[in-house]
């Protein structure tokens, strides 16, 4: 299998991964009478999708890091902000202003030069 | 209003804890290697008690930031609060730079890096201001 594949996989669970947690945290109810933060939020099913996204992604990735440099392979993961802003504001409904795109564009160039050694 | 501030003292105590994780178990994986170069099984250098003392307090606070990043979220956009996490690698950085077990080697181009990942972060924060303004 293609390694780049693998990367892609790996982005694509650790972002599905972040969106469920978002989904989970969003359901939680904070009234008296109800169960706590905590309690509520290993009830949603949101949550445990999420834990195996996240999983799957992270151990796709160390499989990346066996076949890659770290520092090769470092300014894809970076790719991964990028990812969960697109998934915010297509899935989430999120407004996305044009300096926090800026930002985010920002944070993906410099992790990508702090992998130049 | 506290609410999001808490929200915002949530998300301080994830980046510090997330990359005291890293650290930390950064820090094992080098004292089981150096072990293993003098020679030594990767199991008894597994069960080192300095090595395990890592691996502990590594695997502990990187729950305790997962915790810490759920309250987060609860309050916070997904696209303001994730962006953030990328100041975890900036203080890594600073670290392992400084730090002499780890060693890592400075550059001029890493080090502006680091500059452009803050500058990133401080446009993210600010955009939230803008958001509430209007």
């Amino acid at each position: 299998m293609s390694i780049y594949l693998l990367i892609a996989l790996a982005l694509l669970f650790t972002t599905s991964g972040q969106l469920l947690q978002k989904l989970a945290t969003s359901r939680v109810v904070i009234e008296a009478g109800r169960p706590g933060f905590l309690a509520q939020i290993i009830a949603f099913k949101e949550t445990y999708w999420a834990i195996v996204c996240l999983a799957s992604g992270m151990l796709i990735w160390l499989v990346v890091l066996y076949h890659m440099e770290v520092s090769k392979a470092t300014p894809f993961l970076s790719l991964g902000f990028i990812l969960v802003t697109l998934v915010s504001r297509h899935h989430l409904g999120e407004h996305i202003p044009l300096s926090r795109w800026l930002g985010v564009v920002l944070i993906t160039l410099g992790l990508w030069m702090v992998s130049l050694s | 209003m506290t609410s999001r501030r808490n929200a915002y003292l949530c998300m301080v105590a994830s980046i510090l804890l997330s990359t005291l994780a890293q650290l930390c178990m950064k820090a094992s994986m080098l004292l089981i290697a150096q072990g293993m170069q003098q020679g030594g099984e990767l199991i008894t250098n597994l069960l080192e008690p300095n090595v395990l003392a890592w691996l502990f307090v590594g695997l502990g606070s990187y729950a305790l930031s997962m915790l810490f990043w759920l309250f987060a979220i609860v309050r916070l956009e997904l696209s303001l609060a994730y962006p953030m996490l990328s100041l975890s690698y900036v203080l890594v950085y600073v670290v392992a730079v400084n730090w002499p077990l780890l060693n890592e080697n400075v550059s001029w181009i890493r080090t502006l890096g680091i500059l452009v990942v803050i500058f990133g972060v401080i446009l993210i924060v600010r955009s939230e201001n803008h958001s509430l303004a209007e």
